[in-house]
């Protein structure tokens, strides 16, 4: 009796051990992971309609990924020395934004306390500044060198493809080594709710990938074609921006009337119009064409939800707290309806 | 070279050949070359039940059909509150609960294993993973459970028949009686 009291606890306890080697294991391997997982979902629909041709699984895959690296091999050479030039000016021309900032915010904050003589309103550059400006000049300083030590990248890079490959060829296997696992009373239920969770995480990251880039591409190809200088890091921005609702195109928005209120005060005035044709065409686009395709039927979130949620992730993890916490949320939120429905049809709640 | 015959003829161990010709046998996939078979075989779930171990309830959203690989299976079905009845024992390479692979209705009936069991389980999402990628299959597996249904469905409105005509007999004859009937 005593042994085999000893044997459990010394089975629960390797069992703990190797669970915690594998959640170490996961969170060293976090960013090539989500970035394998994106990459997946991404091309699942591609793999899937070639394999419904006819051909071969791996053949696509591989084929694919050949593809994708060619074409990322050519935007590095065509864009990359593009994108480190404008990148490189917008650095040297940084302190004069920032300039300009601290005396727009400067001038708000005075007019503000006049206002409100009895509030004690906060300096506004100290606040923007502390929350997302050295964020935001931390993440345009990277940009050059994630192009340029393209190198230093490439162990990552490398694991990304190799993980994506299981995950697309052999990802329903994945499913029933976790599906054997489950005690036969849960089997069915556990069946039917991993499928809806997967299903609707590949429509949402999908989705928001689609709208993400083509709202970028827009912006940077509009800026590009009025004359408006950086346009191609201003839609990169736009493109990373738009991954938080609401707030997503003043981000977008914000560099690109900076950079015109820095140039020649003559060009202002048509610069301005300029950008505000080009974001209410982009917007445009994405509400009425984009957005319905890429996310029709993904997860939504209450707009109460989205500012809550946006607030407190960028409280929790500034910029990066914002882009994630939709994601993390809507996630969270097909789970747990998924389960909930599920738990209650299987008369376990 | 198709791999998954390659996978077949020289992969897999002699457990998965057995499966593959236990699952060939059912009417559900017949019609499937080798290498359809393999693929399906791939996707299958082995589970095994405990003597009276419950593998659905009667009710809950069917999330599949199960395959006898060896044991019994017992299928009840509730008439009063806590009185069950026996429809039907399932034996080894024999089906059950093909319905839910067209749509998550609930349970119709409960099925309880009658001794240690061994089941394949084939789940709806399992189908409409091979109906997506590889939807000649996938038609060839829903034209199999479509013939199951529309046999089924011949057979229910043949004993449907059979009774209405016993009803009417026993109407009329209670009417020449007593002048009363049931009514349907």
């Amino acid at each position: 009796m005593r042994v085999s009291l000893i044997l459990k606890i010394a089975f629960f306890v390797l069992a703990a051990g190797v669970c915690a080697a594998i959640v170490y294991c996961l969170y060293l391997l976090r960013i090539p992971l989500i970035m394998s997982i994106t990459l997946a979902f991404l091309l699942k629909p591609l793999v899937n309609f070639g394999e419904m041709h006819g051909l071969n699984r791996t053949v696509v895959i591989v084929g694919l990924f050949l593809g994708i690296g060619l074409a990322a091999a050519l935007a590095v050479m065509v864009v990359g020395p593009l994108l480190v030039g404008e990148t490189g000016i917008f650095m040297h021309n940084l302190p004069r934004y920032a300039a300009l900032m601290r005396q727009t915010l400067d001038t708000a904050h005075q007019t503000l306390v006049k206002l409100f003589p009895s509030v004690n309103v906060p300096d506004l550059y100290v606040f923007f500044k502390g929350k997302f400006v050295n964020e935001l000049i931390g993440f345009v300083k990277a940009l050059p060198g994630v192009i340029s030590s393209f190198a230093g990248f490439l162990p990552t890079l490398l694991i990304v493809p190799f993980i994506a490959y299981f995950l697309l060829a052999d990802g329903h296997l994945i499913q029933k080594a976790l599906l054997a696992l489950v005690p036969n009373r849960y089997f069915e239920m556990f069946a039917l709710l991993i499928n809806k969770v997967i299903v609707a995480l590949q429509l949402f990251i999908r989705g928001q990938m689609l709208d993400s880039l083509s709202v970028g591409t827009l912006m940077a190809l509009g800026l590009t074609i009025v004359g408006i200088p950086y346009g191609i890091v201003i839609g990169i921005i736009a493109a990373i921006g738009n991954l938080i609702p609401y707030f997503g195109p003043l981000i977008g928005l914000t560099p690109a009337v900076l950079v015109v209120l820095l140039g020649p005060p003559a060009s202002v005035a048509p610069s301005l119009l300029a950008i505000a044709i080009v974001f209410a065409g982009v917007q445009i686009i994405e509400s009425t064409l984009v957005y319905p395709l890429a996310m029709g039927r993904s997860v939504n979130l209450h707009p109460l939800v989205v500012i809550i949620g946006v607030t407190a992730g960028g409280q929790i993890g500034g910029i990066i707290g914002m882009i994630v916490a939709i994601p993390l949320i809507s996630i969270f939120k097909v789970s747990l309806e998924t389960l909930h429905f599920y738990l209650k049809s299987y008369s376990i709640i | 070279m198709d791999s998954t015959l390659w996978a077949y003829l020289f992969g897999p161990p002699r457990e998965k050949k057995a499966l593959i010709d236990l699952v060939r046998e059912l009417p559900v996939f017949q019609d499937c070359s080798l290498s359809q078979l393999v693929q399906i075989e791939r996707v299958m779930h082995k589970r095994l039940y405990r003597k009276d171990e419950i593998v659905f309830n009667e009710g809950e959203p069917g999330a599949g059909m199960y395959i006898v690989i060896h044991g019994e299976v017992a299928i009840r079905k509730r008439v009063a509150a806590e009185k069950q009845i026996v429809l039907a024992v399932i034996g080894t390479r024999h089906f059950f609960g093909e319905l839910a692979l067209l749509d998550e209705i609930p349970r119709s009936a409960s099925a309880v294993a009658v001794e240690e069991t061994e089941l394949l389980a084939f789940c709806k999402p399992d189908l409409e993973r091979i109906v997506l990628r590889n939807p000649k299959l996938g038609v060839t597996i829903l034209r199999n459970i479509s013939r199951l249904v529309c046999k089924r469905l011949i057979k229910t409105n043949q004993n449907v028949e059979t009774l209405e005509n016993k009803l009417e007999e026993y109407n009329s004859r209670n009417a020449t009686q007593s002048g009363a009937g049931i009514t349907v």
